[in-house]
């Protein structure tokens, strides 16, 4: 068993009395990774990423981090991870400052000189009461205190929340850096750009189960590329329809719209034969997969 | 096993509450003592008042030589009201132990840190027995400081057989408190449970030495084995403290036991 990479889950399973949470997740995330983590509201991930922290009981099945059972009732399962929850609350009364130092004495490995890096690049104000925040800032200070120890496993549950487009920016900076750095992030987000941009593969869960997990370049391929070709006159559509992996062919005016899944390069050599004026080409988003794969159509 | 940031935050984040509960008592205690004089001098009247009351009403308030230095402290400060303060204080405080991070969402940050959940509850319970220390070393100092200011002849001794029987009952309210929180997760229920269930005891205690099926349950009665002592009096009863204590430690292990078990709502 590959008990020693970063997170190893295998037939992860929780039931709420008779009530089914998620069932038979497996998966794995390795060093240098981030995994994304995909599916409606409801799906699961949540359950799954706090089954990780210790926080809710696994029904039946495992999981390890860095090779350590992350049932051990010691935490030290815990110790190099840095965790965001998904509906982040924090301490009203105690200032930024507070809040993250007793962090990092709880961790036991504050590195004053990182943290003071990450609250300049984050630009928060260590005085300042949490609960005089917005919200965004303190999803800022939830970032800060998931990342300040340096964590070789991060597990991050919709991390961008509330998150203004500039610092998200800065937030992903600082996730590349994190996985150059090799460590693995387990990355649950509804913003299928910042999944898209950040992850080399995905899991998808849905009603509790994992429908799949493949690198987000194989889903692509995977999925049907639209292709628009722009003739002078009309064409006969027949010579597209026997294209292999051809899914299905239009006709609007003098133009050819077709549906592609595998290689493109023989339906290109027949708009060529054909004298195309103008081609253009849709590859499929990770929002399309998403679709496709839980045939739910609001991401949000 | 003991955490002394998350025992330093459980007590920062409540700090003016703290003061509160030690002033409270505090000033509970002076107004109390400042009375004795004016009982004191008028000793007589006081009496013939006291023996006019209803025997019935007199068993039930366990009035007992009111005018004597002694008897006048233990029905003004070992009776009801302190006792009381110390309870409200065991519950508030035991029932934040199990549920306060819980309820307010800092739990997913608190438990998800490297720690044991028994480690983290020892931290707790460390902070909440600190909280309950410090408001018995308030009212230690104000009654022993007062009573020698009043010219007291109540041995320290004897006041701090007191002291130690409020101790004792602010902890057994205070782990009854975090067992229940511990179960429903709810501080509302931790909180409102185990109050309720002091108050009943305490009417049963109240009512014993009138009913007879009643004062059959004594030995096991909480206010038995803490007030009924009549500590000031008696000074150290070691066995029913001892009794006291165990069963606040049954239900702080029962407590860990429960809370290990139990999935943190997020």
């Amino acid at each position: 068993m590959s008990a020693s990479l970063p997170i190893t889950i295998r037939a992860l399973t929780k039931h709420y009395n008779e009530k089914r949470a998620v069932e038979g997740i497996t998966f794995d995330v390795h060093p240098g990774e981030v995994m994304g983590f995909l599916g409606p509201n409801g799906s699961g991930k949540t359950t799954v990423m706090r089954m990780l922290m210790g926080l809710i009981k696994i029904s039946s099945g495992e999981a390890f981090i860095n090779g350590i059972d992350v049932r051990l009732r010691d935490g030290t399962s815990r110790s190099s991870v840095g965790y965001l929850p998904g509906t982040l609350r924090l301490p009203h009364r105690s200032t930024v400052h507070e809040l993250l130092h007793f962090c990092g004495s709880m961790r036991g490995n504050l590195d004053p000189v990182y943290l003071s890096q990450l609250i300049d690049r984050f630009n928060l104000d260590p005085s300042r009461k949490i609960g005089s925040l917005s919200k965004g800032t303190k999803q800022k200070v939830g970032v800060v205190q998931a990342f300040m120890h340096k964590p070789n496993v991060l597990i991050l549950d919709e991390p961008t929340s509330g998150l203004d487009p500039i610092v998200q920016r800065d937030f992903e900076e600082l996730l590349q850096e994190t996985r150059n750095r090799g460590a693995a992030v387990l990355l649950s987000s509804h913003v299928m750009h910042e999944v898209e941009t950040s992850a080399e593969r995905v899991a998808i869960l849905n009603k509790g189960s994992l429908l799949l997990v493949d690198s987000v370049h194989s889903l692509k391929d995977r999925m049907a590329h639209t292709l628009t070709f722009e003739f002078n006159s009309p064409v006969p559509i027949q010579d597209f329809q026997v294209i292999p992996g051809i899914q299905s062919v239009t006709s609007v005016n003098d133009s050819i719209v077709c549906t592609v899944v595998g290689a493109v390069a023989p339906a290109l050599a027949v708009a060529a034969k054909l004298n195309a004026q103008d081609i253009t080409a849709a590859a499929p988003s990770l929002e399309d997969i998403f679709i496709s794969e839980t045939g739910v159509q609001d991401v949000s | 096993m003991f955490h002394k940031a998350l025992l330093s935050k459980s007590m920062t984040d409540h700090l003016r509450g703290i003061v509160g509960w030690a002033l409270g008592v505090a000033a509970i205690v002076v107004i109390q003592l400042s009375v004795y004089p004016t009982i004191r001098s008028s000793s007589s009247d006081w009496s013939s008042l006291i023996d006019a009351f209803p025997d019935a009403f007199k068993e039930i308030i366990r009035i007992n030589d009111y005018t004597s230095e002694t008897g006048y402290l233990t029905t003004e400060l070992m009776s009801f009201v302190v006792p009381f303060i110390f309870i409200g204080l065991g519950c508030s405080w035991g029932a934040r132990v199990t549920t306060e991070d819980e309820e307010s969402g800092f739990a997913d940050i608190a438990i998800a840190l490297p720690i044991s959940r028994a480690s983290y509850l020892v931290s707790r319970f460390g902070a909440s027995l600190t909280v309950m220390l410090i408001t018995t070393t308030s009212f230690l100092t104000t009654t022993i400081i007062g009573a020698r200011l009043l010219g007291m002849s109540i041995s320290v001794s004897k006041f701090l057989a007191g002291g130690t029987c409020l101790f004792l009952l602010g902890t057994l309210a205070m782990s009854l408190a975090s067992l229940i929180g511990s179960i429903t997760g709810a501080r509302a229920s931790a909180l409102g449970l185990s109050m309720a269930f002091a108050i009943g005891s305490f009417l049963v205690y109240s009512l014993a030495p009138l009913v007879d099926f009643l004062d059959a349950t004594m030995p096991i009665n909480m206010f038995d084995w803490t007030i009924g002592t009549t500590p000031l009096f008696d000074g150290f009863d070691w066995a029913k403290m001892m009794t006291t204590a165990a069963i606040s430690m049954i239900c702080a292990l029962t407590t860990f036991y429960f809370f290990d078990k139990r999935n943190i709502s997020g």
